[in-house]
């Protein structure tokens, strides 16, 4: 195993848990308890379990993660501290259709549920050159962080830095999938703040609404 | 409005950088033709019929044995290999290797060769099991030897690990993994017996299993790095390919059946390997218990089969031959016995001087070793 796999694995692993705990303290810590928890998580990640060690047991289970995803999670962990913007909804809407298209044309062919299989164009430079061109039309359309994306992919493919020879592999991974789909349907159905703060100003919070007038 | 500006020079010049590297990259699938095929006429008469068998090593340490595998050395060895443990998927499988030398004639004590433990070791993830293994010699006097392992669930998480051998099994290079499915990398298998390119390139059969069955060719190049993946079939539920050459393009695959009801082996003829367009499987006249079959090419006499010919069970053993490998007709029966026996997983393969190499699975208990000629097939009862 190259060392690339491997700092690809533990890299996988910190940034994966760092997120699931952003995620759970929903920015309740301050920023110095967030870097102590990544380097807690650095560390962790080293510590033996059976034959290997704990970033390597959940890479079993997780699979190798994508380049988009491990840019997208380091991302959320530069937005917590507030270095980078978060991005406009409608930025993120397209950027997770985008990844949510990718996913409808690779995994039901792959999994033999079409008779051609869309991942045996991975094998192709042909791909790398298409995904390039999409990576332009994003920077072109404001959509630079998804263009960015693209481009590390298909920079990270080119160096080798996953065991796969296959761009599908470094472009899309089934979490950047289901991740893409949940949050688009989370954006679908969450409350709108503005129209919240709307009612709010008219009628006071949604359980005094619903009280009578007269009252 | 700055940033944005910045931001799109960033990422452009990003964009160009990456482009500058894709340039010089261009594919060229025309290198790798054609396959490696041994015209039979060039094989050597053979004199007196034979026919000898025997239990390859003992397997005290190893209650269950299952999936043997063989390869043929240019000095005249044998090699085989097996999965063995307490059971079938038990975390204490591990793959053993066994050596028949050209003079003595003799099976060597079995030895492992791949872990469990020294593979996860070896890829740095958690392996819950390992499986099948395919042992190949290429024509450099390099040794593959191909074996599955799963991380979790049953055998559909499976993914296919290698490792190789420049010196006819006496070491081995550490555990590699290929990546051939990009959900999570699970469910591909192998059984089939791999072909060689002039090229130095490895097509290695596999298959698909989770929610649908389908047969599938790797390419592998001499350096065993994953060059391409191609589909061979996807209709029929039909799992372990087993790939025979026509020329130095057209291939004959023949598949295991898996499903409930009319079960026959399976066929289809795909004039370019590397260029494959979807031809229909069709069945053949030989019923199959959904259990593995191993097919070769018959010095010029077509094809040689063998498989257990019963709708149901594995007790019985036979050899087949056909012409177009359609229709099919058993000449011997290697095995016979009561229904719970299992003889099963076969894998044929034929030697430099004609003759044949056959190891199967013997009621999962021993793995059995049989050899014969061509003179002994034609003296079919």
């Amino acid at each position: 195993m190259s060392s690339a796999f491997w700092i690809w694995s533990h890299l996988s692993f910190v940034l994966l848990a760092a997120n699931f705990l952003l995620l759970m303290q929903q920015g309740r810590r301050g920023p110095r308890a967030r870097w102590a928890s990544l380097s807690v998580l650095a560390f962790l990640g080293l510590l033996p379990v059976g034959h290997t060690d704990v970033s390597g047991f959940m890479l079993a289970h997780t699979g190798t993660l994508c380049v988009p995803i491990l840019i997208l999670m380091f991302r959320e962990l530069l937005a917590a501290e507030g270095l980078v913007p978060s991005q406009p909804l409608h930025i993120q809407r397209n950027t997770n259709l985008f990844w949510l298209a990718g996913g409808v044309l690779l995994y039901p062919a792959a999994l033999g549920f079409v008779a051609h299989d869309t991942y045996y164009f991975g094998y192709n430079s042909l791909m790398g050159w298409c995904v390039l061109g999409l990576s332009c039309v994003a920077m072109l359309c404001r959509h630079q962080v998804l263009g960015i994306c693209l481009a590390a992919t298909v920079l990270a493919h080119q160096l080798g830095l996953q065991e796969s020879p296959n761009l599908w592999d470094y472009l899309i991974d089934p979490w950047l999938w289901i991740a893409a789909a949940s949050q688009l349907i989370w954006m679908r159905f969450k409350p709108q703040p503005q129209k919240i703060h709307a009612n709010f100003v008219t009628n006071g919070p949604p359980a005094m609404a619903i009280l009578p007038q007269h009252r | 409005m700055r940033t944005n500006a910045g931001g799109a020079i960033w990422g452009s010049l990003f964009t160009i950088c990456v482009a500058l590297l894709l340039i010089d990259q261009r594919d060229d699938p025309e290198f790798i033709f054609p396959i490696s095929f041994a015209a039979p006429e060039h094989r050597a008469p053979d004199t007196n019929p034979k026919f000898e068998a025997a239990f390859v090593g003992s397997h005290a340490e190893t209650p269950s044995v299952h999936a043997g595998t063989l390869t043929y050395l240019k000095n005249g060895s044998l090699l085989a290999a097996w999965f063995g443990g307490t059971r079938e998927g038990a975390k204490d499988v591990s793959i053993y290797f066994a050596r028949r030398e050209s003079d003595s004639q003799q099976w060597s004590a079995p030895v492992v060769v791949a872990s469990r433990e020294q593979t996860t070791q070896e890829l740095n993830r958690y392996i819950a099991k390992l499986g099948n293994p395919i042992l190949f010699a290429d024509s450099r006097g390099r040794v593959w030897l191909f074996y599955v392992t799963v991380s979790f669930g049953g055998w559909s998480g499976s993914s296919i690990t290698f490792r190789y051998s420049d010196d006819d099994g006496e070491s081995w290079s550490g555990a590699e993994r290929l990546v051939t499915s990009p959900f999570l990398n699970v469910s591909t298998l192998v059984k089939g017996c791999p072909l060689e390119c002039k090229s130095g390139h490895i097509l290695l059969p596999v298959y698909h299993e989770f929610l649908r069955k389908c047969g599938e060719l790797l390419t592998i190049s001499p350096d065993g790095k994953l060059v391409s993946k191609t589909r061979l079939s996807a209709t029929h539920r039909a799992i372990q390919p087993c790939v025979v050459p026509l020329n130095e393009k057209a291939v004959r695959v023949f598949y295991r059946q898996n499903g409930l009801a009319d079960r026959m082996v399976l066929t289809q003829q795909i004039p370019n390997v590397f260029a494959p367009a979807s031809t229909a499987l069709v069945a053949t006249n030989m019923v199959n218990p959904d259990a593995a079959v191993s097919v070769i090419r018959r010095n010029n006499k077509g094809f040689l089969m063998v498989c257990n010919p019963l709708d149901s069970g594995r007790h019985k053993l036979s050899l087949a031959t056909s012409n177009d490998g359609l229709s099919w007709q058993v000449i011997h029966e290697i095995e016979n016995s009561a229904s719970p026996s299992e003889f099963s997983y076969p894998y044929l393969i034929q030697g430099t001087l004609g003759e044949y190499h056959l190891i199967y699975t013997w009621n999962r208990t021993k793995m059995r070793y049989a050899f014969f000629n061509e003179r002994w097939l034609e003296n079919a009862p």
